[in-house]
């Protein structure tokens, strides 16, 4: 059996081992307004202002995300959530491929590495991988990264599928910055490189940078992207924009492979520094927000595969000791194809269970409002709704006319005045009473624990019915008895 | 891990250079010491001291003083805690009773100024340890005092008068002994076993202590294993791991019983600690003063790739207080004791290799060098005495800049009523409570002993501050008598809505509510006016909010 072949073997059974953890229900609260989105633009086309809530958005909506929501949209009513779920699992692994594979032919390790590597780094993306637009980013990184590595391999050819690529990738998601970061950098480091060929990949970037021009909301996409990644606002309240938080234990992974790839680095005897500028720059951008960590785990997936066969192989000649244990025989090609069947049908049995239309309205019971918004549509239809910013979304999905919904995790469109309204609310500052009062809410749907609730039991509302599957109450103003004690005696949403 | 001849023949030239010797003369010292790197060094080591000088801000301070003043008082240690209406009957540990006897010794003698100046000494020394530390490998001046900058300013999140600073700086000890025991042998290493003994008495970070020792030796084993260059002899390893023995069994010395030893694991093990006191939570690089932290562990990473050698006993501190600081922004001092002299070897290695030996230039006479070297450290040390040192020193309990970070006016408020009371209280303003009104009989609901306080408290503390529909409840089911808490918290913005509680007291830090239903029976004094001049609390009061906490300490 040919190397390639054993390679081959190896990925496929990576690539399919990796979808258990690739492939995640409608777990990120902001799939929901991509949804409502989705299907709001097949309906009617990209909306000029933010379409659902009932607060002023200060600026115009950016369909910066139309394709992926159009495609989601599509995706959801073709097959439901577990289509949608697949198709995006599918992307997260193959974007760990197509990374791994960025490994210039002449330089690939043996399957094994590539395959450890390749599943380390899916542990890694796990948290942040799923239904969510920025997994298309981390697959266009992939494939930027990919043509890079055989740019500097020496193929110019490959260049012509840059601008092709941005002009695509710049519809679906506001990541291809990072795209172009990379170009950049690999065009910064390539100093020994031939000039014609520098020449030609700073043209092709430029046709990129220019090609992502070509979206509904022209040079104003930029603007969005500035604005998104400026707002001190949206990187103290989202999660994800926070710097990671090593107790997870997932983030200790991340932690785990950035040490095996210095590690890797150390003991391996030729190191390309492009490779370390940019895995330390991601590294960087990591510990300032985690929602680069997935970002890191492309990125380092095929550094980890090559430098540590090369590592293994520098000591293995160093320490005698390393060299004692002998090769195992080559197993029959059967056996490989045997195994490739056997991790397939694991997988499969892991993942299948998630993707029917059962399990997808199980997830979202327990994990979004359902039963809250039920009884919202059918006792209190055309109320403006307050709620976290992350249910936002999902009751943007579940109320797409009226505008009743408060805001959602577009920060962008709404801008810092109306952020700052609802952290007004969320956070109790000083004048939250007045903030909900002059919003003329009436009515509120929120985690039965929040501290809103107190709050505004406090002022007299009542909990109309609770939901005990997701968390989650219903009130309105007025009518409660100012005590803690109704929660409990609160009626079930039906 | 050295994994290149070139490197590793630098790795060893450095660090086979002898170490000073006794016939090194005194004239030799002084050319030294004023010789332009001796200048630049000795100016670098006073400007170290600038950034670990400060006033008092640490919350738990003021419990640990009052701690002091108990056990001085009662002559042994306090077997439960008396300063919460909560916990009372909950088995205290006292793990840093030394340092709270000590705490209240020089308060009685000079107040709070003598606890700030002792206090940044030991933390400046702990910079001493990790200089000479470095200076064992010999680097350049530019090199070791460009790593003292970069250390002082990376630790920056973390220092100041605080009880953690003693393990700070002993930490530090400690891996000056036992690095140059590795190298050098001797006996010098014997006072680790009574730098254990007091400091398992002062703090129970000496765990720290024995993990980098046992961290240096399974680096030391690991290397003898693979052969590896830059290796400490076998016999200075062993006696080392004697040490380590005989440190575990002195720090079973304690007043506390060598129970000490597993209480370390009890902050660690505990999720509520972990998840609600933000100086366990992991770094935000958001925050500037993080970012130089940032800074140092990847320019650390990038000269251990450029170099591609380390010792493998740097390589295991270093990587262990990695995590450690990733873990806990506390964690910080710990990668700075460890880390800092690697980051100066490692970055004196990549020096070497860009620049050419020079030889060195004449030195002016002696007389004009010592002239100069008096001239720069006096400069330096004046400026350093008049802003640092003597404006924290002269910091007074009763100033606006204590008031403006504690309940100073709301403390003096309820010292004014004589009826002992049952106060919910933010949790790290439980110490400064306790320490001010323990005397009179109040008790607090909460203060910075976690481990003391346990995880349940520390949940439902955690549902009241971020008032929960639980919060009434649990407020009312512990006897709260009074929720002292923090103007503009989401707890006092709800309290401030609700019918069953009644605001009795407020200023610019503090708000205070009472049950309604209770408030006339508990007799609280009336709210103050705050209006003589020069009073912290009128100050306090007239201050515009946006020069709250401009003040200088």
């Amino acid at each position: 059996m040919s190397t390639a072949l054993r390679r081959s073997g190896w990925m496929v059974g990576a690539w399919i081992l990796s979808l258990v953890v690739t492939v995640q229900p409608l777990r990120d609260s902001d799939v929901w307004w991509h949804l409502a989105i989705g299907h709001y633009i097949v309906a009617h086309g990209i909306p000029a202002v933010e379409p659902f809530s009932f607060l002023h958005a200060a600026n115009p909506w950016v369909g910066q995300q139309w394709l992926y929501e159009v495609g989601l949209a599509r995706a959801v009513d073709a097959g439901g959530a577990g289509l949608a779920s697949l198709l995006m699992g599918v992307i997260a692994s193959s974007a760990l491929l197509i990374a791994v594979f960025s490994i210039p032919r002449e330089r690939r390790p043996g399957g094994p590495w590539m395959a450890c590597a390749l599943l380390l780094s899916a542990l890694v993306a796990a948290q942040l991988v799923g239904v969510r637009g920025q997994v298309i980013s981390l697959f266009g990184a992939a494939l930027v990264l990919n043509i890079v590595m055989r740019w500097r391999a020496g193929s110019t050819r490959v260049l012509l599928f840059l601008p092709p690529l941005f002009a695509v990738w710049a519809n679906i998601h506001a990541g291809f910055v990072i795209g172009l970061g990379i170009a950049v950098i690999a065009a910064l480091a390539a100093g020994n490189v031939d000039g014609r060929r520098r020449r030609l990949f700073g043209a092709a970037i430029l046709a990129a940078a220019v090609a992502t021009l070509i979206n509904p909301a022209g040079p104003a996409l930029w603007g969005y992207v500035a604005t998104t990644f400026s707002n001190p606002t949206l990187t103290g309240l989202v999660i994800e924009w926070q710097s990671p938080d090593f107790h997870n234990i997932w983030l200790r992974i991340f932690e785990v492979e950035a040490f095996l790839l210095v590690l890797s680095w150390v003991l391996s005897r030729r190191r390309d520094p492009f490779d370390i500028v940019l895995a330390g720059l991601v590294f960087a951008a990591a510990l300032q927000a985690q929602r680069n960590v997935s970002l890191f785990a492309i990125v380092a997936a095929p550094q980890l595969a090559e430098y540590g066969s090369a590592a293994w192989s520098a000591q293995r000649a160093r320490f005698p000791r390393l060299r004692g244990s002998r090769r195992l025989r080559q197993p029959p090609r059967w056996f490989g194809a045997a195994v490739v069947v056997v991790v397939a049908g694991g997988t499969a049995a892991a993942v299948v269970p998630q993707l029917s239309a059962s399990a997808a309205l199980r997830f979202e019971a327990s994990h979004e409002p359902k039963a809250a918004a039920d009884f919202a549509a059918s006792h209190i239809a055309g109320h403006r709704l307050y709620s976290t910013d992350t249910w936002g979304g999902y009751l943007a999905n579940r109320f797409p006319t009226g505008r009743v919904v408060y805001l959602y995790d577009e920060a962008a469109v709404f801008g810092d005045a109306a952020l700052q309204q609802y952290l007004d609310i969320h956070t109790l500052r000083p004048d939250w009473s007045a903030v909900i009062t002059d919003a003329g809410i009436a009515d509120a749907i929120l985690p039965a624990d929040a501290g809103e609730v107190s709050a505004l039991l406090t002022i007299g509302w009542a909990v109309d019915c609770r939901d005990t599957t997701s968390g989650s109450v219903v009130m309105s103003a007025g009518g409660g008895d100012r005590n803690a004690s109704s929660l409990a005696a609160a009626p079930a949403c039906v | 891990m050295a994994a290149d001849v070139t490197s590793r023949s630098q790795v060893a030239a450095a660090h086979s250079t002898p170490p000073l010797g006794p016939g090194r003369t005194r004239q030799s010292w002084i050319d030294r010491l004023t010789s332009p790197g001796g200048l630049l060094l000795s100016a670098v080591m006073l400007i170290t001291a600038f950034p670990v000088t400060s006033a008092i801000r640490d919350p738990d301070f003021w419990w640990h003083l009052r701690s002091g003043q108990l056990i001085l008082q009662t002559g042994g240690l306090l077997h439960t805690d008396p300063f919460t209406y909560t916990v009372s009957t909950h088995v205290w540990t006292m793990h840093e009773w030394l340092t709270e006897v000590v705490f209240a010794e020089l308060y009685r003698w000079a107040g709070l100024a003598a606890i700030v100046a002792v206090l940044s000494l030991v933390t400046w020394l702990g910079v001493l340890c990790i200089f000479m530390r470095a200076r064992l490998d010999r680097p350049s001046p530019f090199v070791l005092g460009a790593g003292m900058v970069l250390a002082v300013v990376a630790g920056y999140p973390i220092w100041g008068p605080r009880a953690q600073m003693i393990t700070f700086a002993l930490a530090c000890l400690t891996l000056l002994i036992a690095e140059r025991h590795l190298r050098h042998g001797g006996r010098i290493s014997l006072t680790l076993l009574p730098v254990f003994l007091i400091w398992s008495n002062l703090h129970s970070g000496f765990l720290i202590g024995l993990g980098f020792i046992a961290l240096m030796l399974a680096g030391e084993a690991a290397a003898h294993l693979l052969h590896l260059e830059g290796r400490a002899p076998g016999r200075h390893a062993r006696s080392l791991a004697y040490l380590l023995a005989g440190c575990f069994l002195v720090s079973a010395i304690n007043l506390n019983g060598p129970s000490i030893i597993l209480y370390p694991f009890q902050t660690l093990g505990s999720p509520a600690q972990q998840s609600l006191i933000l100086e366990w939570h992991s770094p935000d690089f958001h925050d500037w003063s993080v970012r130089f932290f940032g800074l140092m562990l990847l320019s650390l990473i990038g000269l251990v790739i450029v170099n591609r050698s380390l010792r493998l006993r740097d390589a295991a501190l270093v990587l262990a207080t990695v995590a450690l600081s990733l873990q806990s922004v506390r964690n910080i001092a710990l990668f700075v004791a460890a880390a800092t002299p690697v980051w100066i070897t490692q970055a004196d290695m990549v020096l070497r290799r860009l620049r050419r030996p020079r030889r060195p230039a004449p030195l002016p006479p002696a007389g004009m060098r010592v002239i100069s070297w008096l001239l720069l450290c006096g400069a330096v040390l004046g400026v350093y005495l008049g802003s640092r040192l003597l404006p924290a020193m002269r910091t007074r309990e009763g100033t606006l800049f204590y008031a403006q970070d504690f309940p100073v006016c709301a403390a003096r408020w309820l010292s004014a009523d004589a009826r002992p009371l049952r106060i919910f209280n933010q949790y790290g303003e439980g110490g400064y409570l306790a320490y001010r009104l323990f005397g009179q009989g109040d008790r607090v609901y909460v203060f910075g002993d976690a481990a003391l306080m346990g995880d349940a408290l520390l949940y439902s503390y955690g549902d009241v501050e971020s008032v929960t529909p639980r919060w009434d409840a649990i407020l009312r089911d512990a006897g709260t008598d009074i929720v002292l808490f923090d103007t503009k918290t989401p707890l006092s913005n709800v309290m401030a809505h609700a019918t069953d509680w009644v605001q009795v007291y407020s200023d610019p830090h503090n708000v205070a509510f009472a049950p309604r239903d209770r408030v006339a029976d508990l007799g609280l004094p009336p709210q103050p006016a705050y209006t003589t001049p020069g009073d912290a609390c009128t100050e306090l009061v007239q201050a515009p909010p946006s020069q709250l906490g401009q003040v200088s300490g």
